[in-house]
């Protein structure tokens, strides 16, 4: 298992800690850079990042952000927390892709479709992202 | 073959020739790049010939969502006019502008 505390968010820090994390990933779990689960994993973190400071710029600067990395022989958990992010999740998972005329709006859709499973807590300020290692 | 040099910039080169126009993405293409990258294009006068747009996505290694959405807006008043091929994207880039439907609207290679 991964965990990572970040203690405050913004979008300047977002590259240099989904890099950090992914140096850690493929050093644990043995896989290259050019996969696809390596691309899954870095762009849902990615947007999540992105989603937590987009929803609540203020409250992402102050609240830290959790990451927990966990994983069997089939899966890789992703855990992304920020307590003082919430949103209402639901509205943005839908079941289609955003329209074409649409400009934004597509980081959870993305997340959902390159994962197995994705979901929020009640509040939205946990997701949980399911990837198939295989 | 005559070839114009439109434009370079560390982010983008710009090229046109008898056959295509060709952009070159130099940069990941991502809500850090985007601004810079949208600011270049829009800069860029496309010529109404020829009819053919080539983007080149050998140096872009990844994309975020972010960065569709200012791909689909800046290509999707374009396909009306002129057609668009993708070339060189990687596996996983091209899976993502398939998921995001660019696929609809341009070739994706």
């Amino acid at each position: 298992m991964l965990t990572y505390n970040f203690p405050g968010m913004a979008k300047e820090n977002v590259k240099s800690y989904v890099e950090l994390i992914l140096r850690d990933i493929r050093k644990e779990l043995s896989l290259k850079e050019e996969c696809l689960l390596h691309y899954s994993l870095q762009l849902s973190i990615w947007e999540i990042l992105v989603n937590i400071i987009d929803h609540n710029p203020e409250a992402a600067a102050i609240c830290h952000t959790h990451i927990a990395i966990r994983w069997t022989d089939s899966d890789i958990i992703l855990e992304i927390t920020n307590k003082g992010s919430g949103f209402d999740w639901r509205k943005y998972l839908t079941t289609g892709p955003p329209s074409l005329a649409q400009e934004r709006g597509r980081g959870l859709y993305i997340i959902q479709s390159i994962s197995k499973h994705f979901t929020f807590d009640e509040n939205g300020e946990s997701a949980n992202i399911t990837f198939p290692r295989k | 073959m005559r070839t114009k040099d439109k434009g370079d910039s560390v982010m983008i080169n710009y090229n046109v020739d008898h056959e295509q126009i060709t952009f070159t993405f130099k940069e990941d293409i991502n809500f850090e790049t985007v601004r810079q990258i949208e600011t270049k294009v829009r800069e860029l006068e496309i010529p109404g010939q020829p009819k053919r747009i080539v983007i080149d996505f050998k140096q872009v290694r990844f994309i975020d969502s972010t960065g569709v959405g200012f791909l689909i807006s800046w290509i999707h008043p374009l396909i009306s006019d002129y057609q668009i091929r993708i070339i060189n994207s990687s596996f996983p880039v091209k899976n993502i502008l398939q998921i995001c439907k660019l696929d609809t609207l341009v070739d994706i290679t």
